[in-house]
């Protein structure tokens, strides 16, 4: 119970920090003149309109996301670090899992609050240009979809998140661990191409032969590209409720399993 | 007006008059060597593969961008007038390069309608590529299966550019399968399957497509008769292949097919016009008068 209050107070303290944190605001007021650009662009296609900008919106999503991840994430635990607040903390009867699975969670509600404020305002400059040209509104286009790929856009988030943390528990330094979360992010958002290209084409250059190789670096890597609903939100695609709900027990279980690393790995970690 | 200021300001103005002799040279250079060739170098000459790589999880808003681009390289280009105002002065397009642009555009994102909508509005036209477009279009009718206009537009190039009536219309009656599609695509894909021998083809196409329509929709009459025309043709063209296996040719008319016994009776036909043998032995439900084709083209 003391655990999870330490987590909880731990995560509302984070969260707090973040919103205070002039970085995020900066974020927010460019994720919002991507939204208003949202109309512009828009125009400046003949056919698909609702498609461009259905994609544009949630692009404008993952984009404000990652910068978030990739900046005010990792700044926020390297603060803790350099500021020695981390000592205060761990000096308290909070152990090192309390207070990573605090961060991330606090860092997770932040990403949870970017992607309601930055999904509604893409969707009112959505809804503005499906109801402008109803003829480009595509068939089978439906809201629900679309919030369905808004909470895929948050899961990858996360995901990407909790491997920023995994990153931030062992590395010396904080551009180490930023570059690393960053290419981990490329390596996700291919994994599922690589996989494809190795196990499903027999002419795969120096790869050729390697498939055990490959789908053992896709167990270990996360697959990024399953979150991604843009094309099936933007063509009205819809998926099954299974497949979202197996899509949110993979982010859930992947980064669970990434946050408990980390704390195995922070427990090493040189803080002084 | 001390000495250190004055150095400074030599210093800063030698350094804002290199600067300036610099980037003129280099705007000058560029605009003499001002040629599609300086289009040909972009992200979309890469492999589909990197392509889908580099783009993660931007890859629809990668192709919205590579179609702008496609657009920006097309049409005409504006350039100042030495007299004052702007003159439009056609470009040369490279081809080549813009057709890899909508191809990378639709690898990215094979179900975008502007990719294959502005690829047919100019390389069959401009640039000759039918056969690439055919490709594009390909890809979009397999993606957008809501979509009846990839394949109307493939059947309107194998009948335009190809003059392959006969798979013309079988294009023409596989979009009309698509739900929403208009009325008169199924008769026109008819006309254009028989036109080119793909009768058989054509009436199959058109029975399957009826056994789903509902007697009161819009159009079923007219595919309903055009069905019926279609089997009329088909009865000829049957006792029409009898008649040359049994004669050594080709009846030279249908009265001459009627009096050999092999066929009993002109089939009706519910145009209420004639059936016409032409001398190439093709059989016309629409055109009683083929023998004597009258200038202004043909009906649908």
């Amino acid at each position: 119970m003391q655990a999870l209050r330490n987590i909880w107070f731990l995560a509302l303290a984070t969260c707090t920090e973040g919103i205070r944190h002039r970085a995020l605001w900066a974020i927010v007021c460019l994720a919002a003149l991507l939204t208003m650009a949202n109309l512009g662009v828009t125009t400046l296609y003949s056919w698909d309109l609702g498609k461009v900008s259905v994609e544009f919106g949630l692009s404008a999503v993952a984009f404000t996301g990652l910068l978030l991840v990739f900046f005010l994430g990792m700044k926020i635990l390297a603060d803790d670090l350099e500021r020695s607040r981390i000592f205060m903390l761990l000096s308290r009867p909070v152990s090192i899992w309390h207070y990573l699975t605090g961060k991330f969670l606090g860092l997770a509600m932040i990403l949870l609050l970017t992607t309601i404020i930055l999904g509604l305002s893409a969707a009112l400059s959505m809804h503005y240009v499906l109801w402008q040209y109803p003829a480009y509104v595509p068939p089978n286009f439906s809201w629900h979809t679309y919030v369905m790929a808004l909470a895929c856009q948050w899961l990858s988030l996360v995901v990407v998140l909790a491997l920023s943390v995994l990153c931030f528990s062992f590395a010396s330094q904080l551009f180490v661990a930023l570059l690393l979360a960053v290419f981990s992010y490329l390596v996700g958002q291919n994994m599922e191409l690589l996989r494809r290209v190795v196990v499903e084409n027999a002419h795969a250059g120096v790869l050729t032969g390697q498939e055990n190789l490959v789908v053992a670096l896709s167990w270990i890597f996360p697959n990024l590209s399953l979150f991604d609903k843009k094309y099936a939100a933007a063509y009205g695609m819809a998926f099954s409720g299974q497949e979202f709900a197996l899509l949110c027990l993979y982010g859930i279980s992947y980064s669970a399993l990434l946050i408990y690393l980390a704390t195995l790995l922070f427990k090493r970690k040189e803080l002084a | 007006m001390s000495r250190r200021l004055t150095t400074h300001l030599i210093i800063g103005l030698a350094l804002i008059v290199f600067y300036a002799l610099s980037y003129n040279a280099l705007l000058q250079q560029r605009r003499e060597i001002n040629t599609p060739g300086h289009h040909a170098s972009g992200i979309w000459n890469l492999p589909p593969v990197v392509l889908f790589a580099l783009a993660g999880e931007f890859k629809g808003l990668l192709a919205d961008y590579l179609t702008l681009e496609a657009g920006a390289q097309l049409g005409t280009e504006l350039v100042r007038n030495p007299e004052g105002g702007f003159l439009a002065v056609k470009k040369q397009h490279d081809w080549p390069g813009i057709h890899r642009l909508f191809v990378a555009s639709q690898t990215l994102d094979p179900s975008f309608a502007q990719t294959y909508i502005v690829a047919q509005g100019w390389l069959p036209w401009e640039a000759d590529m039918v056969k690439e477009t055919q490709n594009i279009l390909q890809v979009a009718a397999k993606n957008r299966p809501w979509d009846w206009q990839p394949n109307h537009t493939m059947g309107f190039n194998t009948y335009y550019f190809l003059n392959q009536p006969g798979e013309a219309g079988k294009l023409f009656l596989e979009a009309a399968k698509t739900p929403n599609a208009p009325a008169f695509l199924p008769i026109l894909g008819a006309r254009l399957a028989q036109k080119g021998g793909e009768t058989q083809t054509a009436i199959v196409i058109m029975k399957s497509m009826l056994a789903d329509k509902n007697p009161e929709e819009p159009g079923y009459t007219d595919m309903l008769d055009r069905l019926r025309a279609l089997e009329g043709v088909r009865e000829i063209e049957q006792a029409s292949g009898r008649y040359e296996k049994t004669v050594g040719r080709k009846p030279s008319s249908l009265t001459e097919l009627t009096a050999s016994g092999l066929l009993t009776a002109i089939p009706p036909n519910p145009y209420n016009l004639d059936y016409c043998l032409d001398t190439a032995g093709i059989i016309y439900f629409d055109k009683p008068d083929c023998l004597n084709p009258a200038p202004g083209g043909e009906n649908q």
